[in-house]
């Protein structure tokens, strides 16, 4: 099987620190008013105090299989690289959006100094030197996993095998096919974890 | 180079060293380029600790160093106090122009006329300390310590001769772990974030005591307790009665090494001594012996002793005293706190009480980390006394997995030498019934105090005050009156990274050298190890280190005092002062370093440093200092219980300071890519209040209290009581980078919304969780 | 999601430009109507370099557009394929009978030109047909795209008639009718279909912040042509006038519907399960 470089988040392990969205700017260089990485909270909702649900959900480009924005580049700016990463060559982006459209999952912006569009790129200048994306290496949770799913002896792999029953993608029903994985948070999150026990 | 350096081909290097940001200083490596430019902070995954990981604000420090609004050079005031106008100066100006100032006040008012200060512990709190001995009058240590970390330590001292609430908690190796009134995966993260995920991967239980639904593991705890602020007191005493009378408890260790069979005599609760009973040396506690059925000297070996004796003693004139044990009496109190009881207190169900405490006092290995949730409250000692005792009988004290002692806190107590002997008779207080004695906390004056004396003049006067890296007028509660006491001071000095509200009140203004710019020791929360906190950049501009300043100035004043030519020395003493068996300059190469355990980490061969040589359910300490040796079912002072009449006005109770994983208490609102993040200061007010007080999201609101008032934007959420409201602390810098606005006169300062009538009387505490308050739309 | 100015008049100006052509080539064919085409290639090839220029103003980079012939499964290159050739017939179309004659050839060119039209608007339609919102991901985006340049082809086309040989045919106005009729339930249609969409964005237009551009589309778009239509139909006096009121209430009926079309086009929620959205406060 060929390589697919992604991510792996647990959503249990997640504490909402915000160290990846900092840690992702810091190694990246991104302007202020853009993320590549941004965690968000879902929740407290439900009536105080124990009928209450709340996880934290770190967003950023879930490196699709089947990229729509690769699909809809007009430029090939954004392609996708033989290890299943999904990238933008900003020297040929020529700030037309269309991409922000067509990314389902919001991981894309227009950097309103450069007038190009950004995302996560995986870290790939770290991944070349054999380190790890900058947010894996600082997750202060021990939340995040990164490597190459299709191979069985990858950590990130054996983390999944560890956890398979906990993990889920976000709408995989799209056509993006999305390759990031997260585990399923253990609690708080009832209402989820019935929606995709459902489906 | 040492191997703590490690050079680059492109002529750079990486340097290993800590991260100060916060107390809990992971080891970072800084990749630093030729041109001694800082260019990367990561964590070093060979920290024990940290294991590699870091926080947003550790991963900021490039932009911390750098950013232009950093203090540059020292900074004599030349217009009014406050006005802004700066005199450039040197630092041999400046260190001669303050001791110059000191010396005269000292002249005409005494020593104790200068208070000396910081913020909370940045690797400092020693030679703070040592300026305020210096004098030889009286250490006023004008500093947070009453709020923070003091409560929990000698608390800790008192029961256990050593603090196993802190660094101690050993989430890696628990079944249970505890946040009661804690959040340290936010706080104090190179020791907790981590480990607390790789312990629930092992199916390790959660408990988490809290007022508040987003705290980041309340949804994942296996049980979540929301609790009314303070009355975590009934909660503990709730457990204590389920753990004795369910036979919860580890009864060998609470037998043999806690002092659960202490004899104390029923009427008052005293301790029994051999002298009582005899002609024999004082201080003899004594325990019931089954076997010879007789009192036996508490530091016996081989003992059958009762926890349950109850009995009749006769005293040395004849007369007969009841007795019992110090269990007795700890039953007896819990008896009356049945879990229904608490709960109605507490404003939680009885469920949730009983759950968790069964799942804590049933695990094999259970640990709890307390800290401002507990703290921060004017029972603090009684919570913090319970809590202690529940780690100490579940047998969870000193054991993998539970609670533990970590060597640096034995070893700096006597870093700063000892109090000057006119310390008692000269620190600060308030006596009285509603008092703030500091029973257990005489190395300090009450803060309140201190500041009522530089406007007042009394007891005695307050001229000058010293102070690195703290900022009174965010810490200390009620505001208004700290601003108006330090504008009457002669003398103002202050360290610090920034130009921050209190800097812009000073005389003398010093711009203080980053970590990454400055060596310091990394010791304090440091668990087993000690660090060199080595600097990765030459310091930028004439920023100096804290402790330089500390040093250099001090023997301006007292050479004796301050004997160390340099830093180096100075580090010398204090890593042998601390048996941490290395030198500074060994240090600095190796940067981590291994420290022997304590000794109580091996109670069964040696015993805990107390008076009784146990684990202390009844304190003895506490009871010689003055203070309660039993813990007390003590209602907060500032609650709907308490007073009544304040909050039939303020119906609300609100919860201050609690942190931002981003910022560190007022710190950093100006570097972009943490503001960002949270741009506004924001109340959290439950979805029910916002609804009948017709209050959207982003809406601005008064937010008043008997003290004062000030004005945030409120936000809802469903995670909280509807009488409880959550306001943050530590607003007043802007971010001109991103336009966002500061906050001159208090205007969003929790502080001036705290007030300075309750206090604990042991540690002097201010009521800061729990604030009885309203809020109105603007 | 945020409402593209610069897009909103390009596409607005290519349906109406496009769509006029087109009518026009028809009207002149099948409708016993005769215009003159090359005039109404000069609008048409206006309102498309004009579009055109917003357009290339939306861009981020607008000195790398030549980029954007790289991917030939982007629609946007297929447009902007398209468009140098559809520029070339329009201009042919003009240059008709000034530079050059093509006699009978003229024809076949401006069939060519309406062919070349279509598919710069499909294409153009396709863009927005996009999976990633829920309120775009249908058949319809393209149909309504269609059907709303010639609704509004059909009825400027009934103004060029009058302008021109000051009368309408009766089928130009039915085949306007008719076109209208279309576009109006494919609309409708398209608005039912927002209340049921999942991933939690379904919309409902009445609602806030949508209800002031749906009224305004409502009034300008459905109402004042549907009456004006009606009018005309009944063969009243003022029917000129009326038509060319039409037409510029059709213009800004389009206007307020694109505006509608890109609001409504909300990007999937995270976790649609949930009452409330992902939040970022502290
Ligand atoms: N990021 C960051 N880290 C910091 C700091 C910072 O400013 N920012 N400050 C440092 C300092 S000096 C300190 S002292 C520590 C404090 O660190 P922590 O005490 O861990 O953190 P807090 O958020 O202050 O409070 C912990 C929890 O106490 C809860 N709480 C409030 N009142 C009560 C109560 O009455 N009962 C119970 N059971 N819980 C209550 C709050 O809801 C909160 O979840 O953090 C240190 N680390
Ligand atoms: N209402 C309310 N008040 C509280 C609290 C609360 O929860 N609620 N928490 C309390 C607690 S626990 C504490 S510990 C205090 C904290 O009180 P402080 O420690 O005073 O916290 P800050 O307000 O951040 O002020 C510290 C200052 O030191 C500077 N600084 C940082 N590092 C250094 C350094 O290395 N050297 C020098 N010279 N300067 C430095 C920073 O720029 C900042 O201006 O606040 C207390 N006040
Ligand atoms: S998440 Fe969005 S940007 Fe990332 S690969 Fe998928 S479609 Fe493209
Ligand atoms: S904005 Fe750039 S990356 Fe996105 S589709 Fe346009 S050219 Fe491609
Ligand atoms: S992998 Fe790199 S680029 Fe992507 S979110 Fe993490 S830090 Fe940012
Ligand atoms: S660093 Fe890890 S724990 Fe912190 S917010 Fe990001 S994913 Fe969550
Ligand atoms: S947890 Fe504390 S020591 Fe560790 S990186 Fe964050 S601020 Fe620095
Ligand atoms: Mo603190």
């Amino acid at each position: 099987m060929s390589k697919q470089m992604t991510l792996l988040i647990d959503l249990d392990r997640c504490n909402g620190c915000q160290a990846c969205t900092v840690a992702c700017k810091v190694e990246n260089n991104v302007i202020s008013g853009v993320f590549w990485n941004r965690v968000h909270r879902m929740g407290p909702v439900g009536k105080f105090p124990d009928k209450l649900e709340m996880f934290y959900f770190p967003m950023q480009c879930m490196h699709c299989e089947n990229p729509t924005c690769v699909v809809v580049c007009p430029t090939k700016a954004t392609y996708e690289t033989e290890d299943g990463i999904v990238l933008v060559d900003s020297d040929l982006c020529i700030g037309c959006e269309y991409c922000i459209w067509a990314c389902p999952y919001d991981a894309r912006t227009l950097n309103p100094e450069t007038k190009t569009v950004e995302k996560c790129m995986m870290c790939t200048h770290l991944l070349e030197k054999n380190e790890l994306p900058m947010c894996v290496y600082t997750c202060t949770g021990g939340a995040r996993h990164c490597g190459d799913i299709n191979d069985p002896n990858s950590e990130i792999s054996q983390v999944l095998a560890k956890n398979e029953g906990r993990q889920f993608k976000i709408h995989p029903e799209l056509t993006n096919k999305p390759s990031v994985i997260y585990l399923l948070p253990r609690k708080g999150a009832e209402t989820l974890c019935k929606s995709i026990s459902r489906s | 180079m040492s191997s703590s350096i490690i050079p680059l081909p492109d002529g750079g290097k990486i340097v290993k060293t800590n991260c100060f940001e916060c107390h809990s200083k992971c080891g970072v490596l800084c990749t630093v380029d030729k041109d001694d430019k800082l260019i990367k902070v990561q964590g070093n995954p060979e920290d024990p600790r940290n294991e590699g990981r870091m926080c947003a604000k550790g991963l900021s420090a490039p932009e911390i160093l750098y950013d232009p609004d950093r203090l540059r050079y020292p900074l004599l005031r030349v217009g009014e106090r406050g006005e802004g106008k700066w005199k450039r100066i040197s630092w041999d100006e400046a260190i001669k122009w303050l001791a110059d100032k000191v010396k005269a006040i000292t002249a005409e008012h005494g020593a104790k006329a200068i208070a000396y200060g910081q913020g909370t512990g940045r690797g400092t709190n020693q030679w703070t300390q040592l300026g305020g001995f210096m004098g030889g009058e009286v250490g006023h240590s004008l500093s947070p310590g009453n709020i923070c970390l003091v409560p929990m330590m000698v608390q800790g001292f008192m029961q256990f001769g050593m603090f196993p609430t802190f660094d101690g908690v050993d989430f890696d190796n628990a079944d249970c772990i505890v946040f009661w009134g804690s959040n340290t995966v936010w706080t104090e993260g190179s020791y907790s974030s981590g480990q607390v995920g790789r312990s629930r991967d092992r199916g390790a239980k959660l408990i988490v005591i809290d007022p508040f639904f987003e705290h980041p593991l309340a949804s994942k705890a296996d049980v979540f307790v929301p609790v009314r602020p303070s009355s975590d007191v009934y909660m503990a005493l709730a457990w204590l009665n389920i753990i004795i009378n369910e036979d919860l408890y580890d009864h060998e260790f609470t037998t043999k090494y806690s002092n659960a069979p202490l004899l104390i005599t029923v009427e008052d609760e005293l301790p029994v001594t051999l002298d009582m009973l005899e002609d024999a040396e004082p201080n003899v506690f004594l325990v019931w012996d089954k076997a010879t059925q007789s009192v036996k000297n508490i530091h016996d070996k081989d003992l059958d002793q009762d926890i349950w004796y109850r009995g009749e003693l006769t005293l040395k004139d004849g007369k007969k005293v009841e007795v019992k044990t110090a269990f007795w009496a700890l039953k007896e109190l819990a008896d009356e706190w049945s879990p229904a009881k608490a709960a109605e207190m507490c404003w939680c169900e009885p469920q949730q009480i009983i759950d968790s405490c069964r799942i804590y006092a049933n695990a094999e290995a259970a640990t709890i980390s307390v800290f401002q949730g507990i703290e921060e409250h004017t029972n603090c000692k009684e919570t913090l006394h319970l809590i202690n005792i529940i780690i100490s009988i579940t047998g969870n004290l000193e054991k993998k997995g539970g609670n533990l002692s970590m060597p640096f806190w034995q070893q700096m107590r006597g870093l700063a030498g000892k109090p000057p002997e006119t310390q008692a008779a000269l620190r600060m207080y308030e006596d009285g019934p509603e008092g703030a004695k500091g029973t257990l906390y005489g190395t300090a004056s009450l803060p309140k105090a201190a500041f009522a004396a530089m406007r007042t003049g009394k007891p005695y006067p307050i001229k000058a005050y010293i102070c690195v890296q703290g900022n009174p007028l965010s810490w200390a509660e009620n505001t208004k009156k700290v601003r108006e006491s330090l504008m009457s001071l002669d003398v103002l000095c202050m360290m610090d990274y920034y130009m921050s509200p209190t800097c812009e009140l000073a005389d003398l203004v010093l711009p203080a050298a980053h970590w990454t710019e400055r060596d310091y020791i990394g010791d304090e929360v440091c668990s087993e190890w000690v660090f060199g906190q080595q600097k990765a950049v030459e310091p930028l501009y004439e920023r100096w280190s804290d402790i330089t300043f500390w040093r250099t100035y001090g023997r301006e004043i007292n050479k004796e005092a301050w004997p160390w030519e340099t830093d180096e020395e100075l580090f010398d003493y204090q890593l042998k002062e601390t048996n941490a068996g290395v030198t500074w300059k060994e240090l600095k190469g190796k940067w981590i370093h291994h420290l022997p355990p304590f000794s109580s980490r091996e109670y069964w061969k040696n015993g805990f440093p107390t008076p009784t040589g146990r684990a202390e359910l009844y304190s003895i300490g506490n009871l010689r200092a003055g203070a309660f040796p039993l813990p007390r079912a003590e209602e907060a002072k500032e609650t709907p219980y308490s007073k009544p009449e304040m909050a039939a006005e303020y119906p609300l109770i609100a919860v201050t300071g609690r942190r931002y994983p981003i910022y560190y208490h007022s710190s950093f609102r100006g570097i972009p890519h943490l503001r960002e993040l949270a741009p506004h200061p924001m109340v959290v007010i439950s979805t029910a209040l916002a609804k009948k007080q017709n209050i959207q999201d982003g809406d601005e609101v008064y937010i008043e209290t008997v003290t004062g008032k000030i004005s945030m934007q409120a936000r809802s959420s469903d995670g909280l009581h509807e009488r409880m409201i959550m306001i943050p602390h530590g607003w007043w810098q802007g971010c001109p980078e991103l336009n966002l606005p500061a906050y001159p006169d208090d205007s969003a300062n929790v502080n001036v919304l705290t007030g300075d009538k309750a206090y604990s009387n042991e540690f002097m505490t201010p009521n800061m969780r729990s604030v009885l308050c309203k809020i109105y739309k603007k | 999601m945020q409402v593209h100015i610069a897009l909103l008049i390009s596409t607005v100006c290519q349906r109406l430009g496009l769509g006029l052509f087109i009518f026009s080539v028809l009207a002149n064919q099948f409708m016993g109507v005769i215009l003159p085409i090359d005039i109404i290639a000069v609008i048409s090839l206006g309102l498309l370099g004009f579009g055109g220029l917003a357009s290339a103003f939306h861009l981020g980079k607008p000195t790398r557009f030549f980029n954007a012939f790289s991917n030939f499964k982007s629609h946007l290159t297929q447009e902007a394929l398209v468009t140098p050739f559809l520029g070339i017939a329009l201009l042919v179309c003009i240059l008709d009978g000034f530079l050059f004659d093509l006699g009978n050839g003229a024809v076949m060119m401006h069939w060519v030109t309406v062919a070349l039209s279509l598919l710069f608007l499909i294409t153009t339609g396709l863009v927005y047909q996009l999976s990633a919102r829920p309120a775009w991901d249908t058949g319809l985006v393209l149909i309504i795209f269609m059907l709303t340049a010639a609704q509004v082809g059909s009825i400027s086309t009934m103004v060029a008639a009058y302008v021109f040989t000051s009368s309408v045919s009766v089928s130009l106005t039915v085949v306007t009718i008719l076109m209208f009729v279309l576009s109006m339930f494919a609309q409708y249609l398209y608005i039912q279909r927002l209340k049921t969409l999942e991933y939690g964005v379904a919309v409902n237009v009445i609602s806030k912040p949508y209800n002031v551009t749906f009224i305004t589309w409502l009034i300008f778009g459905v109402l004042t042509v549907a009456i004006s239509l009606i009018f005309v139909a009944m063969q009243w006096q003022g029917a000129m006038v009326l038509t060319a009121f039409g037409a510029i209430a059709s213009v800004i009926g389009i206007f307020a519907w694109t505006v509608l079309f890109f609001k409504t086009a909300i990007k999937v929620k995270m976790f649609p399960m949930y009452d409330v959205d992902l939040n970022l406060y502290f």
